[in-house]
């Protein structure tokens, strides 16, 4: 005999449902957490470098955890900065899940935060059906990556609260179109936050940072 | 290529629904899928992993069939719900202001299953 079941039942709940346990746990320890998205090379790890940098300047305390497919390069890299950073290696995964998220947090006492950024697996597709439970989804491009990224990949752009432009300090000599850009962020997302910055020469680093500490205690809804 | 990963989240949850809901498994031989559009989930790349994940497991053999949602808005401008062709541009196809909250394209849900219950033992 055949029977129909009907289950309504969310394809990642169980991602879901993890997400939702770190964001109340953020809540409650008063944390901001953030999910950096990017392809590789739009310089996430120089900018987070240099945000880490000038939160410790400011006397906040920050953590970050880093994904990537191999090697902890980018943790020994960050880890000068004097804030705690762990790596997440992948072993080969295209993007970070709740539960690696999780396993990572082990030990640290997330009360003692000011800001946690997640650093995810360099991919502008993947990453975007995984909630991690961040209060700020943002994601990178760089002046170098071509202005019509946001519209060759609306899910990710649309999904996220923030976008940050990187190496603005090459924006002339690559003959970057800043009208374009801005066109193709908004046809997608019409409201997001857009912030410009340079990692090399300092620029936009204090008004990134400002942004991640304004974000509300978490998220509305999760995605 | 997240789509591994999504098809074995399939699986298990897919068994831990079907056996809460009876006790016994049976022979799942459809499972269909509500993919939207923004959903970030490539049906095709998922029915190429689909064979791996089931195998071994009560989805074995089983087929996978996806429906996809498209996305869709109410424009903030002229009050319409529009449904957006193409998923690239979130305006209305009428005033072309913004849509505001979507009403579809990012779902990724297991709608239904289709079940053939193990033949039942006849004892006399």
């Amino acid at each position: 005999m055949t029977r129909i079941v009907e289950l309504r039942r969310g394809l990642l709940e169980k991602n879901d449902e993890l997400a939702g346990k770190l964001r109340a746990a953020y809540g409650e320890a008063g944390v901001h957490v953030a999910n950096w998205v990017s392809a590789p090379g739009t310089g996430k790890t120089a900018l987070l470098e240099a945000l880490l940098r000038c939160a410790r300047n400011r006397g906040l305390a920050v953590a970050a955890l880093v994904g990537d497919c191999a090697t902890d390069n980018d943790a020994q890299r960050l880890g000068r900065s004097g804030a705690a950073v762990r790596q997440i290696v992948t072993d080969g995964m295209c993007h970070l899940e709740a539960d690696l998220v999780g396993r990572h947090l082990d030990g640290w006492d997330l009360t003692a935060l000011d800001l946690l950024v997640v650093e995810n697996v360099g991919n502008l597709v993947c990453p975007t059906a995984f909630d991690l439970g961040e209060e700020l989804r943002v994601v990178l491009l760089s002046v170098t990556e071509g202005e019509d990224k946001p519209v060759k990949y609306p899910q990710l752009f649309h999904s996220s609260d923030l976008v940050v432009i990187t190496k603005t300090d090459i924006a002339q000599a690559v003959e970057w179109d800043r009208a374009a850009a801005y066109d193709a962020i908004r046809a997608v997302n019409p409201d997001v936050e857009v912030v410009e910055t340079s990692a090399r020469k300092g620029t936009g680093i204090n008004a990134l940072l400002n942004l991640h500490l304004a974000a509300p205690a978490a998220h509305p809804v999760p995605r | 290529m997240h789509e591994l990963s999504v098809a074995h989240a399939l699986v298990e949850t897919v068994t831990s629904a079907v056996a809460a809901n009876d006790g016994e498994p049976g022979r799942v031989r459809e499972v269909h899928l509500r993919v939207g559009e923004l959903s970030g989930v490539v049906p095709d790349a998922l029915f190429f992993c689909y064979d791996i994940a089931t195998m071994g497991t009560a989805l074995e053999g089983s087929a996978l069939v996806v429906e996809r949602v498209p996305v869709a808005g109410r424009c903030d401008m002229c009050g319409v719900d529009a449904a957006v062709n193409g998923a690239v541009r979130f305006v209305c196809p009428i005033c072309g202001g913004p849509l505001g909250a979507l009403s579809g394209g990012r779902e990724l849900e297991i709608s239904h299953v289709v079940l053939d219950d193990a033949p039942v033992a006849v004892t006399s």
